[in-house]
């Protein structure tokens, strides 16, 4: 089967100014042999001729390198829809700049209010950030606010919501999951993890979408028989995406913290390569029923969600598809499952 | 059940109300989609009266569609019907999600009308 690749997430450079308590990628310094400007140019039109849709371009912090602005117009240049994901503490030095290259979206990372976000990216930053998100607001620039979740900041939600609202961006949440810098003690607990859930779905039902569209990122999920509109097609890494590290390394995802999943490097072979072997990515390629885990193996939706995040299935179990922070299994853990006879009809509902 | 629920939810402000508000959610997509499989499976009965080839949407919850697929018999010549079935066929699978299943449709039946 041929599978087109159409987003590539791209750790533009491992430089950070920041050392966030729960960086999965543990940012800070630069990896050895980051791709140069050229080799850089060279990958955005293999990836254009691999028809990839939308690059991201994050880090660590991608402002910091100094050709940023180069490699992202030669994104455009080449017809795809360009993204960025920053802490946003430098970004208002090259607003104008961003503006011109009409990015689909940026994405801010914004971890609480004050003291929590200091606490967990350090002091001063909170400002800063929330100006990136004015100025990024000001020129029109579609923006999304990304919260990563954890025990650290998990109650700072409902404060976040009152700030965010009306502020014209998306809010999407996501699960911090422990690798990196993040310790395993500070993740959400399954019952945390679904109270932020059961407060995602009642913002999407409370608010008008104009008003503060709320997204559940990927890792929340999957199928729920209480949640309204939990669907997911499983992972996509290696099947519609990629991950790209800053020294030219290929993963089905950059949150696979880990050298074993990098399925070859672009210096030393072309993306086509790559990406057309048939032996890349079989954890996703050659998924079928037989590779679910303990955790997922009796699940009605084991085959449509394959088992959840690959990451956090990884990070957490040791193993691909058995993803145990999953709705539908939290609530038959918890008894609040009632199959009634329209969700036997509907199971995908 | 809803109070359980509501247990897990309130350290972020979940009230029970907003269980129910999620409860009416679900229901109303249900309704939704019991609307369209009904309105595919008329549709797919009228593309089945027009085409003398199988038709073939296997594809659930669209299979219903496939009930129309066998041929019923050939209506020659007849654009209005032809017409207003394409449109129907596109309103039905559009509103589902199902884009290319709905060209397909579209293009089987604009053979099958340009044969005749």
């Amino acid at each position: 089967m041929k599978h087109q690749l159409k987003c590539a997430v791209w750790e533009f450079t491992l430089r950070c100014n920041l050392r966030c308590l729960h960086c999965g990628s543990s940012a800070g310094l630069p990896r050895e042999k980051e791709l140069t400007t050229n080799e850089c140019f060279k990958l955005c039109e293999e990836l254009a001729e691999l028809g990839c849709e939308d690059v991201s371009l994050m880090g660590g912090e991608p402002f910091l390198r100094k050709d940023w602005f180069s490699v992202a117009s030669c994104i455009r240049d080449l017809g795809m829809n360009l993204a960025f994901v920053s802490n946003g503490t430098i970004l208002d030095r090259y607003i104008e700049k961003i503006s011109q290259l009409e990015p689909k979206v940026v994405g801010i990372s914004l971890d609480g209010m004050k003291n929590t976000h200091e606490l967990i990216r350090g002091k001063g930053t909170f400002e800063k950030t929330v100006k990136a998100i004015d100025l990024l607001r000001e020129r029109n620039i579609q923006t999304t606010v990304i919260t990563t979740v954890s025990k650290l900041n998990f109650r700072d939600l409902p404060k976040m919501k009152e700030f965010l609202f009306k502020k014209e961006v998306n809010w999407q949440l996501q699960v911090a999951m422990p690798f990196g810098n993040f310790k395993r003690e500070q993740m959400l607990s399954k019952e945390e993890f679904y109270a932020t859930a059961l407060f995602i779905a009642k913002e999407r039902i409370k608010n008008r979408f104009e008003d503060l569209p709320v997204i559940g990122a990927h890792c929340y999920g999957y199928y729920s028989e209480i949640l309204p509109g939990c669907e997911w097609d499983g992972c996509q890494a290696g099947i519609s995406s990629i991950g790209i590290t800053s020294d030219g390394g290929i993963v089905g995802c950059l949150s696979m913290g880990n050298d074993r999943f990098i399925e070859g490097n672009v210096r030393d072979k072309s993306l086509r390569e790559i990406w057309e072997d048939p032996n890349s990515f079989e954890y996703n390629r050659k998924f079928d029923e037989t590779k679910l885990g303990p955790n997922c193996r009796n699940c009605k939706y084991g085959l449509k969600c394959r088992g959840g995040c690959n990451s956090m299935s990884y990070t957490l179990t040791g193993r691909f598809h058995n993803d145990p922070y999953c709705f539908y299994a939290i609530e038959k853990e918890k008894g609040l499952v009632k199959e009634g006879v329209l969700s036997k009809i509907f199971p995908f509902l | 059940m809803e109070k359980e629920i509501h247990d897990l939810g309130k350290v972020l402000g979940v009230e029970e109300e907003d269980i129910k508000s999620m409860k009416k959610e679900r229901f109303k997509r249900y309704i939704f989609y019991l609307t369209v499989i009904i309105f595919s499976t008329i549709t797919g009965f009228f593309m089945g009266m027009l085409s003398p080839t199988s038709i073939n949407y296997d594809s659930y919850p669209f299979s219903t569609a496939s009930v129309g697929s066998v041929s019923l018999k050939s209506k020659k010549d007849n654009i209005p019907f032809t017409i207003i079935t394409m449109i129907l066929a596109v309103i039905s699978f559009v509103a589902t999600y199902k884009f290319s299943q709905t060209l397909f449709g579209v293009a089987i039946m604009y053979n099958v009308y340009r044969r005749k």
